[in-house]
């Protein structure tokens, strides 16, 4: 195994039969369960973390679906009523020639919750499979998820912020459509399933591994 | 057993707990949002509404997914899909109806575009500018039979709930003066709109609806009529200057007027057909005003091209206008001789109504009426009317007399009414005849006699007898003003005028184009007469008889003769000589003297004044004369003059016979015992004388006084009697007459005088613009139209500056 010399490099907590809380990060023999300095509750790896770690991937999913389907922004203006969903604002600005924007939109409201989904869904079915290569490229990955995770609201508060701005009244006006709110829901839901993951089971392998 | 393997120590634990257990409670999560979303997408579906199609010939404005569809003003639908009819000729528009409304739709449904007008009554549907063209759609809450697929009318209904008002169609003959969205005006109020301006599909002209909203239709009938007040009109009459401006929308965009002229109208029928008048004035007069009786169309064939007949030219009947001429055309006719005659067709229509027949006749008991009256002598003319016979009318008159004709129901398009000549006085030809005739006169002539006259009146005047004439004409006019004077005198004109009618009369017999021929006659005749050779030969025979005479003259006795002569004007100097005849010329003295008293009466005096009016008459008289073909009458006169030379000429024919009958005459005398003769006639002189001589002879000359004395005596009694007094009379007839004359001088400056007035009228017309006036009163009204438009304009803006959104956007 490529990897098993580089793990061997280093000692897991739990094969030290230590416990760390994760709150105060104060280590405690393994076993304790409560954290004698903050209170926090320990453990050494947290059950039911993919549970959860798939559940709220399954909501941010469901939540994206009418987040794509229904309307992001209604524009009134003078001339006309326009309503545009995610896709169709990215292509609307593709067409005008706005690429860069196009891009960033599109990035930020496709290609990253996307990729998030992948990612997190990866992560967890790596996880659950008692012999995967292990290790710190997918610690790695999980870190990229969750700190790019957030930045998915971007769509979210632009259209915040537009709809506080643009209310000009006839002239021209903004509202938040239904999918502002899904695609929000959708982002939360999968930064919290990024967030349920327990980083610690990706040396979980090393358990079974090493008998 | 022993090479069995020993089981190996299985790994046991305890028993997992059941996988429920160690749900996590997070799964709560995502089966909510999959709930909510199942829900969210349920709701949708649900509410998605019908799919209806409806077919419009073009689709201008209307866009994918945009254009909505609205249901008084609310938005209840969105296009969804537009494709084309299978032919491509249409468009199929689909529309999503939202669930609130879809049961309604249906089968009544109407379905239009609504698009932003620009009349000028206003624009109307500018939201639709900014908001787009949307579709609107019509439908009553009843659910009768569902439908999906609609065709879009082309223009808005004019009536948008049932009982909202009537709808009537107007026919014109020009559409020009009429818009879209005209008002439709009853005694001033707008009580409704034109729609669809549309040129008529039965004939000319064009037809337009007009609605009338409620409660305003009740005043509609089938007597209503319609006419249209586009525009504005001024009269200049005797009441001063008249504005009519029935409100600034129709004076922009015209309008249409109605009232109900005629009581006992029935309520009209929608869609009941009106006519529509030019103006107020022609619709009132209207004679099919009443729609209730159906006009008879009938034509009439004209051989002379007629003018100034026009559609409209009224149509009398024993002095009523009982209809109108409603087209006029040209219509070739195939002759007997195998060529075409073109005759002038006029087509003209008639109510039973007005020509007397119980109302409620049909069209063709109206014929049958007519063609009854056609055999009776009924005839059609072209006649004139007004006072210069510039305008025709159409006359239907009685002629029994007239050539027997029928009417023939079956002619097309119109039965022919049979005609007459027309009875056309033409005022401005007639004065042309008259001025030429003047021309004709030969005045030059005239004029060079007057001036040679004049010149011999001259010559006359300046002698120095003329001269002298005066003072005794000074007297004698003096006795004539006062003989003239007397009412008997006056009486003398009247009969005078009666003389000259009675000669005139008398005169008045023959032809004038015979004059010539008459005189040449009469010449030739005499030409005759002298051509003839008797009359040649009468010179001779003269000559012979007087040779005879000379002859006879020589004799003896005859030159005894000249003594007896001398003796008898001897003795009658001596019958002069006498007393009685010497006094005869103081007689005569006395007879003038008395003739002078005679004429210096005093009614004389009145003669001037009066003779004026005797010329008046002799004026008319002449007028008369003019009339009565007087060189008719000299004509005849000639030709009785050619009649007499005829007989002189055949009684001349004998002439020579008569002279030589003289001549031998002559010859016989000469051959007589004149000696024997010659002292007959000595003695018979010498008789004379004697006779002469005697008493009575010479108590003659008192005779003749006395004779004189009875003239005198008469001339008195002329002048006491009637005769003078008549004289006045006509000439106070003649002043009465000239009196006429100066009254109708009188009313000249009566006619001043109102020319006067009127100028003062259209003065006070003037300076009355401010009130009062029908003017003041019209731009009264002008001015409350231009306020009302102008709080109208005060109120929107409030409005949009209450609420901007809602002008915009129509909201």
């Amino acid at each position: 195994m490529a990897d098993a010399g580089r793990q061997a490099e280093f000692l897991t907590a739990r094969e030290a039969h230590l416990v760390g809380c994760r709150t105060c990060g104060r280590v405690w023999p393994l076993g304790t369960t409560l954290c004698g300095r903050c209170g926090a509750k320990v453990q050494s790896r947290e059950t039911g973390s993919l549970q959860r770690v798939w559940a709220w991937l399954l909501a941010g999913l469901i939540c994206y679906i009418p987040a794509n389907l229904y309307p992001m922004l209604n524009t009134d203006t003078l001339l006309e009523q326009s309503q545009n969903t995610i896709i169709g604002g990215a292509v609307d600005l593709l067409k005008h020639g706005n690429y860069g924007i196009a891009i960033i939109v599109f990035v930020a409201s496709v290609v990253i919750p996307i990729g998030k989904f992948f990612a997190i869904a990866y992560l967890a079915i790596l996880i659950a499979n008692p012999r995967r290569p292990g290790g710190r490229h997918h610690l790695k990955m999980l870190h990229v998820v969750e700190f790019i995770g957030r930045w998915s609201m971007v769509d979210v508060f632009v259209v915040a912020i537009l709809s506080a701005l643009v209310q000009l009244g006839t002239v021209a006006s903004i509202h938040p459509g239904p999918a502002a709110a899904s695609f929000a829901l959708s982002v939360a839901c999968t930064m919290l399933a990024a967030q349920s993951f327990d980083p610690r089971m990706i040396w979980n392998d090393r358990i079974t591994a090493t008998p | 057993m022993s090479d069995r393997p020993d089981p190996s120590d299985l790994a046991t634990g305890e028993k997992p707990a059941p996988f429920w257990t160690r749900l996590s409670v997070v799964w709560i999560v995502p089966l909510l949002a999959l709930i909510v979303s199942l829900g969210v997408a349920w709701r949708t579906f649900e509410d998605r509404g019908i799919y209806i199609q409806i077919v419009f010939p073009e689709v201008a404005g209307v866009e994918l997914g945009k254009t909505v569809l609205k249901f008084r003003e609310v938005t209840v639908g969105k296009v969804e899909t537009i494709n084309f009819t299978n032919d491509l000729s249409q468009v199929v528009v689909g529309v999503r109806v939202d669930n609130s409304v879809a049961p309604f739709i249906d089968s009544d449904a109407q379905f239009w575009l609504v698009r932003p007008e620009l009349t000028t009554s206003g624009i109307s549907r500018l939201d639709t500018v900014l908001s787009g063209t949307f579709i609107e759609g019509l439908w009553d809450a009843e659910i009768k039979f569902p439908a999906t697929n609609f065709v879009a009318l082309k223009q808005a209904p004019l009536s948008r709930e049932p009982g909202s008002g009537t709808s009537v169609t107007l026919s014109s003959s020009d559409g020009g003066s009429l818009a879209e969205g005209a008002p439709v005006i009853y005694r001033g109020i707008k009580v409704g709109q034109l729609r669809n301006l549309r040129l008529n599909d039965k004939g000319p002209g064009v037809t337009v609806d007009a609605f009338i909203k409620s409660p305003f239709d009740e005043r509609l009938t089938t007597a209503s009529v319609f006419w249209d007040t586009s525009g504005f009109s001024v009269s200049l009459g005797a009441q001063g200057l008249k504005l009519n401006v029935r409100s600034l929308a129709s004076l922009i965009q015209g309008g249409v007027e109605f009232t109900t002229l005629v009581s006992g109208g029935k309520p009209v029928e929608p869609a009941q057909e009106f006519r529509l008048y030019d103006d107020e004035a022609s619709a009132r007069q209207s004679v099919f005003s009443s729609s209730v009786a159906m006009p008879v169309g009938l034509s009439l064939l004209l051989d002379g091209s007629i003018q100034n007949l026009s559609i409209g030219t009224p149509v009398q009947y024993r002095g009523l206008s009982v209809g109108e001429v409603t087209a006029l055309s040209i219509r070739a006719q195939p002759t007997p001789g195998g060529q075409q005659v073109f005759r002038q067709e006029v087509d003209f229509a008639v109510n039973g109504d007005r020509m007397g027949l119980p109302a409620g006749q049909s069209q063709d008991d109206v014929r049958a009426f007519l063609k009854e009256q056609v055999k009776e002598g009924l005839r059609a003319r072209v006649s004139s009317t007004g006072i210069l016979g510039g305008a025709l009318q159409i006359e239907l008159i009685y002629l029994p007399d007239a050539p027997p004709d029928t009417l023939n129901l079956s002619t097309k398009p119109y039965p022919v009414m049979p005609t007459v000549p027309s009875k056309i006085t033409d005022f401005s030809k007639a004065t042309g005849d008259v001025l030429g005739r003047v021309q004709k006169l030969p005045i030059e002539e005239v004029m060079q006699s007057t001036i040679r006259l004049l010149d011999s009146a001259n010559q006359f005047i300046a002698k120095d007898e003329t001269q002298q004439a005066p003072e005794q004409v000074v007297g004698l006019l003096g006795d004539l003003r006062a003989y003239v004077g007397k009412p008997s005198t006056q009486k003398v004109p009247e009969d005078l005028s009666a003389l000259l009618t009675d000669l005139r009369t008398l005169v008045a017999k023959d032809a004038v184009q015979q004059a010539p021929e008459k005189l040449t006659k009469l010449i030739d005749d005499i030409d005759a007469f002298f051509s003839a050779e008797g009359t040649q030969k009468a010179p001779a025979a003269l000559t012979a008889l007087i040779g005879d005479l000379r002859d006879f003259m020589a004799k003896s006795g005859t030159q005894k003769a000249p003594d007896a002569v001398v003796s008898l004007v001897d003795d009658l100097r001596a019958f002069l000589a006498k007393d009685g005849t010497q006094k005869a010329p103081e007689e005569l003295t006395a007879l003038l003297t008395e003739l002078r008293n005679f004429v210096a009466s005093p009614d004389l005096q009145a003669l001037p004044g009066t003779l004026r009016g005797s010329l008046t008459d002799l004026q008319s008289l002449m007028a008369d004369l003019n009339k009565a073909n007087v060189i008719t009458h000299v004509i005849t006169a000639f030709d009785n003059v050619s009649e007499a030379a005829t007989s002189v000429t055949d009684a001349t024919s004998g002439l020579p016979a008569l002279v030589d009958a003289v001549s031998t005459m002559a010859t016989k005398v000469n051959s007589l015992p004149l000696d024997a003769f010659i002292s007959s006639a000595s003695e018979t002189v010498d008789a004379i004388g004697a006779f002469l001589r005697t008493d009575g002879m010479q108590n003659l000359p008192t005779s003749l006084g006395t004779a004189l004395d009875a003239l005198a005596a008469t001339l008195k009694d002329v002048r006491d009697g009637g005769a003078v007094a008549n004289l006045n009379a006509a000439l106070q007839s003649a002043k009465s007459a000239a009196d006429a004359v100066a009254k109708a001088t009188d009313q000249v400056p009566d006619i001043l005088t109102k020319i006067d007035d009127l100028i003062a009228n259209i003065n006070r017309t003037v300076a009355g613009y401010g009130s009062g006036s029908a003017f003041g009163r019209q731009v009264q009204d002008v001015l409350r139209e231009v306020q009302r438009a102008a709080t109208s304009i005060g109120s929107l803006a409030k409005t949009i500056e209450r609420n901007p959104q809602a002008f915009i956007l129509g909201r």
